[in-house]
């Protein structure tokens, strides 16, 4: 196999490795746009010892998760090389949990109808007051 | 954009442009460097290997390597923009085995 052509088996499960040497979990979905079949973003499944420092909640049932794209990746080898520290992927990254995906799906609806019932009802008939008779 | 997830497509069927079964998407082939997917690898049903002049293997299935560029689309299935008897023509044809399509 030439270089830099490896499976997908092979990709999942290597650790991602930082600028700043640090472990920070391991490749787990890879996911492809199948127009061009661009690798666009791989999930990281953090290593429990980054999860606070990257600011994930824990969650006992599922493996927290961040959705890396590829173009932050300087190397795979035995390991997959990311650009930049800890800190610039707390800040450059969106966290992938979804449990808190979830909870604001079904938090967002509720917000809107909470929202709508607090607004005051509002008429926009037009020349509705002019045609409102006058108490006499 | 469809996006997709690498394992969502792996078990799908492939199918050839005249509706025939090649067989079912195992696994990938990833370029790194450019971070695309070089080819896929399908494990080839047996009918599909009798139509491609494959060899039956005694325990293992056949697989064979199918580019990207001669799948049409993605969907519950794969459907490949040739048929039956040209994936057979570009299976035996020398020159195409390192980039459309080789027999493993």
């Amino acid at each position: 196999m030439a270089i830099g052509i490896i499976k997908d088996s092979e990709l999942v499960g290597k650790h991602v490795i930082l600028e700043d040497a640090s472990d920070v979990g391991t490749v787990g979905d890879i996911y492809v746009d199948v127009f061009d079949w661009h690798i666009t973003k791989f999930d990281l499944v953090v290593d429990k010892r980054y999860i606070e420092r990257l600011g994930l909640d824990k969650s006992i049932i599922r493996k927290s998760r961040l959705s890396i794209k590829t173009h932050l990746v300087t190397a795979v080898g035995d390991v997959v090389h990311l650009n930049g520290s800890i800190e610039e992927l707390r800040r450059s990254t969106r966290a992938v949990q979804p449990h808190e995906a979830a909870k604001e799906a079904s938090a967002a609806p509720a917000a809107a109808k909470r929202e709508r019932a607090e607004e005051p009802k509002r008429y926009h008939r037009k020349g509705h007051d002019e045609e409102k008779p006058s108490k006499l | 954009m469809a996006e997709f997830k690498l394992s969502n497509i792996k078990g799908k069927r492939i199918f050839t442009t005249d509706g025939l079964t090649v067989g079912e998407v195992v696994r990938f082939e990833i370029d790194t460097v450019q971070w695309k997917v070089r080819s896929l690898v399908v494990k080839v049903i047996d009918t599909a290997g009798a139509s491609l002049d494959l060899k039956k293997a005694f325990i293992a299935s056949n697989e064979i390597l199918i580019g990207k560029d001669i799948i049409k689309s993605v969907g519950d299935v794969l459907n490949l923009n040739v048929s039956m008897d040209m994936l057979k023509a570009q299976l035996s044809a020398p020159t195409s085995k390192k980039t459309v399509v080789s027999k493993r």
